[in-house]
């Protein structure tokens, strides 16, 4: 038995909620993984609409290349902000801590997997509405399903970022092989997110972008369960 | 295991494993290259086919044994299965190179492109990228127990996201050859079927004499580093 079932469900919670939210305060007073993200996504941006020449396209070019360039950039920003965050739990040695504390490896996922998701959404708030303005796509959009199939998709991103980049800090490594191993894993997540978001731009429903939001809960659940089951894997030393 | 019973073994092995790669082999050119037919329309192009497909199903279960071995590994923490994860691995990478090789001749010929990020070429890319880093992981870990560790997760996690990476590429684009559908066009000439058959078998023969060769090159690298280690904890003891 973990010393985490030891201290019970509500001790495995409060433990949960303590780590969340000191994680939080130092996120908010340091900054030291959203900014990374933020300056990283809006550069991808900029990188894009400068390479594919941008100005020269017409309207419909532009709405269909900004849902690819859109998930490019979320996928890039949480490599850099996930590796940055677990970089410096390893190197102010807070995973001795984490890991002789009362909370088991599950839980531990959980709350990592939850602070990747919302650095994830925090760097969309800026980078849906950039992507709007640069790429002048129409304003009339079904927003709130937009910020579902985000959020769908990021938290799967979160589920592989947390596991894999737990893997890639136990050996010492950074951003480079996390790219590695997450992104061709994730091909999945970024094909349907894109294609719904294309799908979404055009003005369609995410009923219409079937079956490519199915992929994107299905992709979730499957790599939240790989998650909190092979988490305690990648975390012993 | 002492050297003279790794030695006793390795001979007659080492012989069996050459003879059994063999016979795959002629199996696979004899069907290939002597017994199909020409295809009408793409003429000698075809005959890829013969080494393509039976690759990517190798190259598919090289994988599907390398995420078995590496949930056993966890599972058990015994070395065995990672050292058949380890083989797995090389051997599935193998496959699915050929896959990526073939293919591109293939559709050259068939599309007039190299490449044309079709559902199954595409997916054996993404395959082939995910297994080249369960192989980087043990290259780059700091010791064989974190090695063996790792990589069994990114196995598993490969593996079992490869269904969902097969059917969310296969969605996406949808025009590769569908030779097996019953009635189509272009669907197997009987002597294409046995051909065919022919070289499901060679390739098989061939990739399981690779995979014990694999899995005896792991098990005797496990053994020297074993035996190094101790050399060295003996040389510290001094």
């Amino acid at each position: 038995m973990s010393a985490g079932a030891a201290h019970g469900a509500g001790g495995v919670a409060r433990a949960a909620s303590a780590l969340f939210a000191a994680d939080l305060r130092r996120e908010l007073r340091t900054g030291e993984a959203l900014v990374p993200m933020l300056m990283f996504a809006m550069i991808v941006l900029v990188v894009a609409g400068v390479t594919f020449n941008l100005p020269e396209m017409g309207p419909d070019d532009r709405r269909r290349l900004a849902p690819g360039i859109l998930w490019t950039a979320i996928a890039f920003a949480m490599l850099v902000g996930q590796a940055r965050a677990l970089l410096v739990d390893r190197d102010e040695e807070r995973w001795q801590g984490l890991l002789l504390s009362p909370l088991d490896r599950t839980a531990l996922f959980a709350v990592k997997w939850l602070e990747g998701l919302l650095l994830g959404l925090a760097v969309e708030l800026l980078l849906v509405p950039l992507t709007v303005v640069f790429f002048d796509l129409p304003p009339g959009l079904h927003w709130g399903q937009l910020a579902l199939a985000l959020l769908l998709g990021t938290g799967g991103l979160a589920a592989l970022g947390t596991l894999l980049g737990s893997l890639t800090t136990s050996l010492g490594r950074g951003e480079a092989m996390l790219s590695i191993l997450v992104l061709p894993v994730a091909s999945p997540i970024l094909i349907a997110g894109s294609m719904t978001t294309a799908k979404l731009l055009a003005g369609g429903t995410l009923a219409d972008a079937s079956p490519w939001p199915a992929v994107l809960l299905a992709t979730l659940g499957l790599n939240l369960a790989l998650g909190a089951l092979l988490f305690e894997s990648v975390l012993v030393e | 295991m002492s050297e003279r019973t790794s030695s006793a073994l390795g001979r007659p092995a080492a012989i069996a494993c050459g003879a059994l790669f063999l016979a795959g082999a002629l199996l696979l050119l004899w069907g290939a290259m002597l017994y199909a037919p020409t295809e009408k329309v793409m003429g000698d192009v075809q005959r890829i086919f013969y080494f393509h497909v039976p690759s990517a199903a190798n190259a598919m279960l090289g994988f599907v044994l390398a995420g078995v071995a590496g949930l056993a590994y966890l599972a058990t923490r015994r070395s065995g299965w990672d050292e058949i994860g380890r083989a797995a691995v090389e051997t599935g990478t193998l496959w699915a190179t050929i896959v990526l090789v073939t293919g591109p001749i293939w559709a050259r010929s068939a599309w007039g492109t190299w490449w044309t990020w079709e559902p199954r070429l595409t997916t054996s890319l993404i395959t082939w990228l995910i297994f080249l880093g369960a192989m980087l992981v043990r290259k780059v870990s700091h010791n064989a127990e974190q090695s063996a560790r790792l990589a069994s997760v990114i196995a598993i996690v490969g593996v079992l996201n490869l269904p969902v990476v097969y059917l969310s590429v296969h969605w996406w684009r949808g025009n590769h050859p569908m030779i097996f559908k019953r009635g189509a066009e272009g669907a197997l000439a009987p002597e294409m079927w046995t051909a065919f058959v022919a070289g499901m078998i060679g390739v098989t023969l061939m990739h399981v004499a690779l995979l014990y060769a694999a899995w005896r090159t792991a098990q005797l690298e496990d053994a020297v580093s074993a035996r190094e280690r101790l050399a060295e904890h003996e040389e510290n003891g001094r």
